[in-house]
């Protein structure tokens, strides 16, 4: 039997899109929601493309609708760029303190590690509220210290953020600045645009900070990823004073970074395969993103075509296209090149006009499914999203909510219920065949070398014994025939009574019940696996642009290329910075 | 410095690979972090009992399999061969609740254990299943460290703000107790062996668990006499400390929390030539 998405949504999604749509049209729009089996697999996954509904252009509208303040109240450094910079923020009338501590170049370039420990070359930390002058240099005093084991920090700050240079753009912007003139936008498109890079955001209770959990109700950090998604704002926003005030450092009469340049800066981010081992360990926040991404896709392909829409799909083509013509990868082995993905979205842009007025994307969407490859679509999809702001912005309210699950088991469960659960929600796991030794090839680990996750060869490397759970086929097979052995009536309590360590097996398939695009169907140990899609999926949903694997373990990309800056925001900027492209021969205006 | 700031998610984040640096598997780790960072939130120097009890936590790894039953009364009876809470402490739990939530009581004896630092966080997941929590337990012998109560009662419940209060198993608190439970009461008969067992038992620790329906009147009684402050009792606002903890952090010993994070590096490894081999450019 097919397990098909189920009809119904949470109560909080099916009132929005019932008040949008109405009755009538509901039905329409739940049966076009993509079915997991085709969806949740590596490579459509890794093809998607950060919307609207991603939580960088989430927290970005949060910034520039309220108006977010960031004030430079304190920015030195000296020629090599060893500085102190504080910043007061009101983040929508919740005050914050932003300080950076940004380090002299030793000459080494840094990949971000978790090994780099406090070998970085800057680190920032945001604190809740207007810390006194006692308290911030306590935390400077920390960031001087330089040795992670002893670096610790207090409740009153959410995060630290790390951050390396680029140092080959870092030095052509400040170069550039120092002789009086602009940097070559077409040099800093060929690296994405950035000039730090995140070196690992350290919240959420690490080192000591803030654990979410304990800011108060309607903080906006409350909200997932904000605190660290604001953070590598603040990071982007250092990269752009940090290179002004070395070069002016270095030449007192130094030019300054024009607004059109300083806003195409975004700040680097790459990640790992411990992306990978997240997504598995928190299959509800994959569940929630995929329902309500595909909700507003659904929504927005069920639309019939209005000129209105037609005029903006065609900007929005338009500008993606020559965004993605503008950028040059290092790597293109796992992607669809950037020219032909700029290429096929001029193709498309020509198929507008052709739109018959009474059809629906739906249409455009499969003629793009049929014709390009997924990467295309996907973007493509990402685009229809942003055709109808309102509804996309109403379900993205649900995020918090969605990805909020209560893990506890039901122990009052027969066992006859449990394994009904099972051949409902699984019955794909359970026909997937794990003999063949290719299918249990890997098994990731955490290395002591850098701290990060690896992959093992099983049988081959040791350590399989503290493997990291990415096995969910596994654990649902091992569940159902653990279940096979009890009778019926059997209550899940004393199953776990017998086996404790069934307790996550059976969590998972009680609190995913009813969850269509919690799982990938994908077998993660498999010897073809390829974790970089599913890193480009993570990273996407974030809201990460350019995703682009240097290998299948690593993807590397930009945020916030484009965004407004500070001052354009406090005096209201408009919410349409995605695709940036450089302006060449940007004008040589400074940004105060 | 001997005291560090923590915080909630640290404990977690970090906590559940302890767990299996301790020889947890899995499955049993990531759920007992749940309990051991909530006793280490509120003050129950969880993580110090860790330590303390290593070597026994080495040794029970290898124990015989825990095993139970039904007793005479419908409870269960379960026999854990020293083991610590934090592995056959929840599962105990989901026996009483399964029953509770039947039939509106359920009981659990759990013999043979250890690790009662987290007692309490048992009780405190029958209240978040939104059950009322009556537990008696006695301490092992063998146990040290931090464990201020040797033996006694706690009556945890309430929804709005949960009450969590304690008192002996002799004297006036005991008598009180009786008092609330009321004389021909299933629940009554199950915690006077309780009582019996934690007193008599020989050196090994004792936990009786009893779930019951809030909307019983027996759970009634007894969160009434939990909030009574009545004399020989002492209730705690777990509710305040779990918030502070989260709101400020969680005061340890700088050892206790480096304890934890050696137990992590136990599970992890060098790089292998292997997984080196996948990294670099391109095509692999």
């Amino acid at each position: 039997m097919k397990v098909t998405v189920q009809p119904g949504l949470p109560p909080f999604l099916d009132d929005i899109l019932t008040s949008c749509v109405g009755e009538s049209e509901r039905g329409l729009v739940l049966s076009r929601l993509r079915q997991p089996d085709a969806l949740m697999t590596g490579p459509r996954l890794g093809a998607m493309k950060a919307t609207r509904l991603s939580f960088a252009n989430v927290l970005a509208r949060h910034v520039i609708r309220d108006r977010w303040t960031i004030e430079r109240e304190k920015f030195t450094c000296d020629a090599e760029g060893a500085g102190h910079a504080i910043y007061r923020i009101d983040a929508g009338g919740h005050p914050l303190t932003y300080i950076a501590r940004t380090f002299r170049w030793d000459g080494i370039e840094k990949a971000g590690r978790r090994s780099d420990g406090a070998n970085r070359d800057m680190f920032g930390a945001i604190f809740v509220g207007n810390p006194d002058a006692e308290r911030i240099a306590q935390e400077f005093a920390t960031f001087d210290l330089r040795d992670a084991p002893r670096m610790r920090t207090r409740s009153d700050v959410t995060g630290w953020t790390p951050a390396n240079r680029s140092a080959r753009y870092f030095d052509h912007v400040v170069d550039s600045l120092v002789e009086g003139r602009q940097p070559d936008p077409a040099l800093l498109g060929s690296g994405t645009g950035y000039i730090l890079r995140n070196g690992g955001y350290l919240g959420n209770g690490r080192q000591g900070s803030q654990s979410v959990g304990g800011l108060p109700d309607g903080h906006p950090f409350r909200h997932p990823f904000f605190g660290d998604l604001f953070g590598l704002c603040l990071v982007r926003q250092v990269s752009i004073d940090l290179v002004n005030a070395v070069a002016v450092a270095r030449n007192p009469d130094a030019a300054r970074l024009s607004p059109e340049i300083a806003r195409y800066i975004g700040v680097g981010n790459s990640s790992g395969q411990g992306m990978c081992v997240a997504l598995q360990r928190w299959p509800e926040w994959v569940a929630t993103w995929l329902l309500v991404r595909e909700l507003a896709l659904a929504h927005a392909a069920t639309r019939r075509i209005e000129s209105t829409a037609v005029e903006r799909l065609d900007t929005l083509l338009g500008r993606a296209g020559d965004y993605y013509g503008s950028i040059r990868l290092q790597c293109e082995d796992y992607v669809v090149p950037t020219t032909e993905l700029a290429s096929n979205l001029q193709t498309i842009r020509s198929w507008l006009p052709d739109a018959p007025g009474d059809a629906t994307w739906r249409e455009l969407a499969d003629r793009v499914a049929a014709t390009f490859d997924m990467e295309t679509a996907e973007q493509v999809n990402s685009l229809l999203i942003e055709l109808y702001p309102d509804f996309a912005d109403a379900v993205a309210e649900y995020l918090p909510t969605g990805m909020r699950r209560d893990r506890d088991v039901a122990p009052e469960m027969t066992v006859c219920e449990a394994r009904r659960l099972i051949r409902a929600g699984y019955s794909w796991a359970l026909r997937y065949d794990m003999r063949p030794a290719k299918t249990r090839q890997h098994f990731w680990y955490h290395s002591s070398d850098n701290g990060e996750q690896r992959r093992g060869e099983r049988i081959l490397d040791p350590h399989e014994e503290f493997e990291s759970f990415i096995d969910h086929i596994g654990l649902i097979q091992q569940l159902s025939c653990v279940l096979q052995t009890y009778p019926d009536r059997t209550t899940i309590g004393e199953v776990l009574m017998d086996r404790p360590d069934l307790y996550y097996g059976i969590a998972r398939i009680q609190y995913l019940a009813g969850l269509p695009y919690a799982e990938f169907r994908d077998n993660l140990l498999h010897r073809d696996f390829i974790p970089a899609h599913l890193i480009r999926f993570f990273l996407s949903v974030l809201g990460m642009e350019c995703t682009t694997p240097l290998s299948i373990r690593y993807v590397r990309g930009v945020f916030f290329q484009g965004m407004p800056l500070p001052g354009e925001i406090a005096r209201g900027a408009v919410d349409d910075w995605r695709f940036p492209v450089p302006i060449l021969g940007a004008h040589s205006e400074g940004v105060a | 410095v001997s005291e560090v700031l923590s915080s909630m998610s640290e404990l977690m984040r970090v906590g559940g690979w302890a767990l299996r640096g301790l020889g947890y598997p899995f499955g049993a780790a990531e759920r007992g972090i749940r309990f051991v960072a909530w006793t280490e939130a509120v003050g129950g120097e969880a993580i110090a009992g860790l330590r303390r009890a290593e070597p026994m936590i080495a040794s029970s790894i290898e124990a015989p399999t825990t095993t139970f039953c039904r007793d005479a009364s419908g409870g269960w009876l379960v026999a854990a061969h020293n083991r610590h809470l934090v592995e056959v402490g929840p599962p105990a739990i989901d026996l009483a609740t399964a029953d509770a939530r039947a039939n509106a009581i359920g009981h659990v004896a759990l013999g043979e254990v250890f690790g009662f630092e987290l007692a309490t966080s048992l009780a405190d997941l029958l209240v978040r299943r939104g059950l009322v929590a009556l537990l008696v337990y006695r301490v092992a012998d063998g146990e040290t460290g931090n464990a201020a109560r040797r033996g006694g009662w706690l009556i945890a419940g309430g929804t709005e703000r949960p009450v969590f209060t304690f008192g002996s198993t002799a004297g006036d608190a005991r008598k009180a107790l009786w008092n609330a439970l009321g004389t021909g009461e299933p629940a009554a008969e199950m915690v006077a062996r309780d009582m019996d067992d934690a007193n008599g038992s020989t050196s090994l620790g004792y936990l009786g668990a009893t779930a019951l329906a809030p909307e019983s009147p027996i759970a009634r009684r007894l969160l009434e006499h939990a909030r009574s402050s009545a004399p020989g009792t002492e209730s705690i606002d777990y509710v305040a400390r779990l918030q502070n903890a989260y709101r400020d952090g969680i005061p340890m010993q700088v050892e206790d929390l480096q304890y934890l994070y050696d137990l992590e590096m136990r599970t992890w490894a060098p790089t292998s030539e292997r997984s080196r081999a996948q990294a670099g450019y391109g095509v692999y």
